[in-house]
């Protein structure tokens, strides 16, 4: 990702991120037809792992200058402040999907929504179920990146730390994590359900950290060489990854005693296929002159926008699918009616941040925060 | 890779939706002779019997070895059913871990997979079909799912037991479930893959309760029904 002057915003940052947040929308409303043209159906990773890179990177650009200038304590305590705020907004976003939920089960007497999503705790358990929600262990579906993007942001500071002025200490140390994490299957547990994590935060903290190292070589107007034997490396790995995903093969054998995370497709715990997958991604695409164009034509600004206020508008994004989930199960899915929905809850999100956007030009002239 | 089957699936597809909804409408009359299922949670025998035995537990329970059992899907009462299961099989030891479900059947399949190598368990229990209803999943890939995910346990020698979706009375949309209940039986039928009927078992409950004036049938109420009917349905399966 290469152009811009030091100390800007970078537009392809914020252009991705929106791009991944509507991504995470379209496929939060399992089987309508639009689904079928996301990430996840071209290779092993999904919008999940770019949406935690670029938060690395975002978070390199927006705290690491703290770090640098000595800081280090004001610079972790604004990390925590924000990992707060993330905090609030999935409590909030989880009673709000609650409410829906519980809506439709009234209305409809069909119990099985709350089953779907793993609310049914929240009923049949409430206390427990309501320390689950205040400490983050009780995981409903698509209400799980916030807890994965709130444990990370308090591992953040070390990161950053770790980081700074040794990149490859950083990455070293968040790299031993997660060979650590995969081959003693480290993860948080839940409750009150019994089990653990879906986005195991000790194995997805790498992707952060490579978004950290990537943002602070960028600030200091670094930028990866374009390697030609890499950049057929990642093109061939991404054409793979394709083919495989678009035929449906699956393996069938049992390849240890090579350990299962080199070989298998695990989202729970960033398995190497889909981390490759996503870097291999991110390679090719920083080859792309992304800043020229994106600074050329406005009509991207709205992408850019969303990703620059990427909480509410995932926040808005999520409450949204899953009332079009209950829509499509009571009324029925066609073309017309998933048209209907994605287009609705794409204009939702563009509306939404186009408002904060307005709002923040019009209030401050200071970047949003990542 | 099941292209051998195509031409009857579709006529077995037909038999599935219609066994559905035969057994809304006439419950088989013969009873469970069990002595350990409690009278509300009675149900016709066939609901207690597998089309195949449980090769890898029957034979860790026949040898008095602790079972490991895994269950993908809603966990509300993972103790209760580990409780229901040690009832029948005095002196063994089972040991019941779950997981959340990833999303469809694909994505539960990746999930089972990693379980699988981190846990080891003896049994898999799928409980599988709502959320797929839910999002109106194509029913083909549904069922190679299934098929992909049974071959690849029968590989590992590890036991799958399928649970298809629960029944919930008078629902308007009920049709969204239909085709996948009739699916999983599809698959149980062509694969021999255990399959407990959960969804046929509650359908049962609730012509009962209605023959008998009472109350619609409560869905969340029946889970220790549930619970009860896999053990049972377990511990038949092993012994034989």
């Amino acid at each position: 990702m290469s152009g811009p002057q030091r100390g800007r915003r970078y537009l392809a940052v914020d252009f991705w991120r929106g791009i991944a947040l509507l991504t995470i929308f379209v496929d939060h409303v399992p089987g309508n037809v639009f689904e079928r043209l996301t990430q996840r159906n071209f290779g092993f990773s999904d919008a999940t792992e770019i949406f935690v890179l670029l938060a690395g990177t975002a978070a390199a650009f927006a705290y690491m200058p703290r770090f640098a200038n000595g800081e280090a304590l004001g610079g972790a305590f604004r990390i925590l402040q924000r990992a707060f705020q993330i905090y609030m907004a999935h409590i909030v976003l989880v009673v709000c999907c609650a409410a829906i939920l519980t809506s439709a089960v009234t209305m409809t007497g069909d119990v099985r929504f709350l089953e779907a999503i793993h609310l049914d705790v929240l009923v049949d358990n409430t206390v427990p179920a309501l320390v689950g929600l205040t400490t983050l262990t009780m995981q409903p579906d698509y209400l799980n990146i916030l807890p994965l993007y709130i444990v990370v942001l308090a591992m953040a500071p070390a990161l950053i730390w770790l980081t700074l002025n040794h990149p490859l200490r950083g990455l070293l140390a968040s790299g031993g994590l997660y060979v650590a994490t995969q081959f003693l299957w480290l993860n948080l547990p839940t409750y009150p359900l019994p089990g653990t994590w879906f986005f195991n935060p000790f194995a997805w903290q790498l992707l952060f950290t490579i978004g950290l190292v990537i943002g602070q070589s960028m600030k200091q107007g670094r930028t990866l060489p374009t390697n030609p034997i890499l950049l057929g490396l990642a093109g061939a790995y991404l054409l793979a990854a394709l083919l495989w995903v678009q035929t449906g093969f699956y393996f069938t054998r049992d390849f240890s005693p090579v350990p299962h995370f080199i070989w298998a497709f695990d989202k729970t715990n960033l398995s190497l296929p889909r981390l490759l997958h996503a870097l291999a991604l991110v390679y090719v695409v920083s080859r792309l002159p992304m800043e020229k164009w994106l600074a050329d034509n406005r009509f991207t600004a709205p992408f850019i926008f969303l990703g620059r206020h990427s909480l509410p508008v995932f926040c808005v994004g999520t409450v949204l699918a899953l009332t079009f989930q209950m829509f499509r199960a009571i009324v029925g899915a066609s073309l017309p009616i998933d048209t209907l929905l994605i287009g609705a809850g794409l204009l939702a999100q563009f509306a939404v941040a186009g408002v904060l956007e307005w709002h923040r030009i019009g209030t401050s002239r200071k970047p949003a925060i990542a | 890779m099941a292209s051998h089957r195509n031409e009857p699936k579709a006529r077995h597809r037909l038999t599935a939706a219609l066994a559905v909804i035969l057994t809304a409408l006439c419950g088989t009359p013969v009873l469970a002779g069990s002595i350990t299922m409690s009278d509300r949670c009675r149900v016709p025998d066939t609901y207690l019997r597998f089309a195949t035995a449980l090769e890898r537990t029957g034979w860790r329970i026949g040898h008095r070895s602790p079972v490991r059992i895994y269950i993908l899907g809603p966990l509300s009462s993972t103790a209760r059913f580990e409780t229901e299961l040690e009832r029948r099989l005095p002196g063994i030891n089972v040991e019941v871990t779950g997981g959340q479900q990833a999303g469809l059947a694909d994505d539960d399949f990746e999930m089972l997979r990693t379980a699988v190598a981190r846990l080891q368990p003896d049994l898999v229990i799928w409980q599988v079909g709502v959320r797929d209803a839910l999002a109106s999943s194509d029913v083909e890939d549904f069922e190679n799912v299934l098929d992909e995910a049974n071959t690849w346990l029968e590989h590992r020698g590890v036991d799958l037991i399928l649970m298809d979706p629960p029944f919930v009375p008078h629902i308007r949309h009920e049709r969204i479930y239909t085709p996948y209940v009739g699916e999983i039986g599809l698959v149980s039928r062509t694969e021999g893959v255990p399959v407990l009927r959960r969804y046929a078992a509650m359908q049962y409950w609730s012509i009962q309760r209605e023959k008998l004036r009472a109350p619609p049938l409560d869905t969340r109420a029946t889970q220790p029904c549930v619970n009860e009917l896999l053990a049972e349905a377990i511990s038949r399966a092993a012994s034989r």
